[in-house]
């Protein structure tokens, strides 16, 4: 393709609105995996509960579409809460297998309910972020992609100061380093977990919301966007929290720019080299810890 | 009352001693009939009694009756399988038909080359059914070879286009159309201008759509299927690019105007060789009549349906007997034969379908171009 640097900038902005949903997921990943010590494979499935509710709340039910994304993302809280009390906690006693095999399971229920519930066709959400391109000097840029970056960035700096900056954030980061001292300076590590179920299902829902203007509503939209976030999580370093933001980002762009300028339909290909050449490099990750 | 019970079982026996005179040739027919799909078995098994009706009430073929067996194979390809074995061993019948559905076709293809028994596809449109040399198995419907020169020869005859872009998603069947998209080029000495492949469930096309855009393509033919060329035909609308849009079938069918909204507007669609609007004098007539009989407006697979029917008689008054060998060679050599959904003449591998009709969408429905 030949260069023009407003195509460009306007694949680098498509590319970071993305990156900003694949960092939200990546982010849910990492929070459940530090608390529970857990790879949750229905992080996907969160995203497309939060998008189908919110079409529900909104099309069918005549919301606004703010109370629609509120109401929503505590829908999916609150699942996720009951996911954690029915499966996660019971299970924990077993192996770590045994779980991950679990978050499988869950994953293709709730799969399953979604195409009983709201079918295989996609939905169209209605265009909330305007329909109307925005022009500056030849780069047509959609408000929607703005929004959704705006937005899922808001979450992710509310979530920095949550875990920086309050009593709680601070209780959830000492659970995840060590649950037996967090449970001997008398830190609740059972309410923990409950908490790192809770915001990490809910920032999957935010994710799906946000991405629901843009794109269509599929009941399998999870697996896609649960595979790009886990990927997102192990390139920014498993664990870590700002490097899933900036895994999620990297990812995006990179499969944005690899689809512009090298092969479109080695994308998703593409994308996983990239990952491949960066975990040879630094096999924790761009942002992980070395483990000795 | 007991002169009338005499009576009627005096005509029962007059019907069925008329009816060993000449046995029926007995056809059986596979497809939907309960399920998701259930429309499209429905239709194929109602256009085909339809056909069958005006057959015999002239006669017949041979001088004697088409008589079908209906079986549901509820679109899943373990049952044709089953429904196949049943048709050829129990029933013992002498030509098979089926289905809308090309995985089911595609199960049975080895139980039909193994029976020797005519096989006549109305709907399914995989290119394996017929590529792959079954020399039983032969096809009423146009497929994307046909479909894809329609395309071009109009973008390049009809609208003077020399500079036309693909964008198909990568599996088998957009693939496959995307090669015969650029054969249909060659045959007019073009290359495309770009060629762009996707993933199925890709969501932003904005790259591909700027590299297609750069190549300064005129027109864009779309190779996929409903939900991703809704995206695209959405995208390249927000983008402002200024491309004249065609679509394979699979893009136009689903939800895809509901997805698509106004976005749709302007593109240019093709469909097999039959639409209710379709202008031609006889299949006019075939819809009024249809219509009139049935109290519903006849689609694709009633179409079809009829034709295989049609095609079928033809074939068994060609062959003078109703001998396997006999139906199959003359189902073959069948060309230029006028159906409701354009002329069928077979080629090599068993495609009977030669027409393909094209539409504009315009303010959300297909408007066919005459």
């Amino acid at each position: 393709m030949e260069f023009h640097l407003q195509d460009l900038i306007q694949i680098i902005v498509s590319g970071i609105a993305i990156g900003t949903i694949y960092a939200l997921i990546a982010l849910g990943y990492t929070i459940i995996y530090n608390s529970l010590r857990l790879i949750n494979f229905a992080q996907g499935d969160m995203c497309m509960l939060g998008a189908v509710l919110a079409l529900t709340f909104y099309v069918n039910m005549d919301l606004p579409f703010v109370i629609s994304f509120i109401l929503a993302t505590l829908s999916v809280v609150i699942i996720g809460i009951i996911i954690e009390r029915v499966i996660f906690k019971p299970l924990r006693k077993h192996s770590l297998l045994n779980l991950i095999i679990a978050t499988i399971g869950l994953a293709i229920t709730i799969r399953a309910i979604g195409l009983i519930v709201w079918g295989s066709q996609a939905l169209k959400f209605p265009p909330v972020f305007g329909e109307q391109p925005i022009k500056i000097a030849g780069i047509i840029i959609m408000p929607h992609y703005l929004w959704v970056s705006l937005i899922g960035l808001i979450f992710i700096l509310v979530l920095h100061l949550f875990f920086t900056r309050t009593v709680t954030g601070k209780a959830m980061r000492a659970t995840a380093q060590n649950r037996d001292t967090a449970a001997l300076m008398g830190i609740n590590v059972r309410k923990m977990d409950t908490l790192a179920a809770a915001i990490s299902a809910g920032l999957g829902a935010v994710g799906g919301i946000l991405v629901a203007p843009i794109f269509f509503v599929e009941t399998n939209m999870g697996s896609m966007l649960g595979l790009k976030g886990f990927t997102s999580a192990v390139l920014g370093g498993f664990g870590s929290i700002p490097g899933s933001i900036l895994g999620g980002i990297t990812l995006g762009l990179a499969e944005n720019i690899s689809a512009g300028y090298i092969s479109s339909s080695y994308k998703n290909a593409v994308a996983f080299i990239i990952l491949i050449i960066i975990l040879l490099i630094r096999p924790t990750g761009i942002l992980g810890k070395r483990k000795y | 009352m007991r002169k009338v019970l005499i009576l009627v079982l005096l005509m029962g026996l007059l019907g069925s001693s008329l009816a060993l005179a000449a046995d029926p040739v007995l056809v059986g027919v596979f497809g939907p009939l309960s399920g998701n799909s259930s429309i499209a078995g429905i239709h194929q098994k109602e256009g085909a009694l339809y056909a069958a009706k005006e057959i015999n009430a002239s006669g017949g073929v041979l001088g004697r009756e088409l008589e079908f067996i209906f079986e549901d194979d509820e679109s899943n390809p373990n049952n044709t399988i089953n429904i196949m074995n049943k048709f050829l061993y129990r029933d013992n019948v002498d030509v098979t038909m089926g289905s809308p559905n090309s995985p089911c076709v595609l199960a049975v293809m080895d139980i039909i080359e193994e029976a020797k028994t005519p096989h006549i596809v109305p709907s399914g449109v995989a290119m394996d059914i017929t590529k792959s040399g079954n020399p039983y198995v032969f096809r009423i419907t146009a497929t994307d070879q046909v479909f894809t020169s329609t395309i071009v020869d109009y973008a390049v005859n009809g609208l003077g286009m020399k500079k036309l872009a693909i964008i198909n998603d990568t599996t088998d069947y957009g693939q496959g159309g995307a090669e015969l998209i650029q054969k249909a080029m060659d045959a007019h000495g073009l290359k495309p201008a770009a060629v762009e492949g996707y993933n199925v469930g890709t969501q932003d096309f904005t790259p591909l759509l700027l590299g297609i855009k750069n190549s300064g393509a005129e027109g864009l033919i779309i190779w996929g299927m409903y939900t991703e060329g809704a995206k695209i035909v959405q995208q390249v609308n927000q983008l402002g690019i200024d491309i004249q849009l065609f679509a394979s079938t699979g893009v136009t069918i689903g939800n895809f105007y509901d997805l698509a909204g106004d976005a749709a507007n302007g593109i240019i669609g093709v469909t097999g060789g039959f639409h209710p609007n379709k202008k031609d004098p006889a299949a006019q007539e075939f819809v009024k009549e249809y219509e009139a009989e049935m109290g519903y407006v006849p689609d694709m697979n009633v179409a079809t349906g009829y034709d295989a029917v049609k095609v079928l008689a033809q074939a068994i008054k060609n062959a003078g007997e109703v001998d396997n060998e006999k139906i199959t060679g003359a189902i073959g050599n069948i060309k230029g034969f006028e159906g409701i959904t354009g002329t069928i003449s077979f080629d090599e591998y068993g495609d009977g379908g030669t027409e393909a009709l094209l539409f504009k969408v315009e303010d959300g429905t297909p408007e066919l171009i005459q």
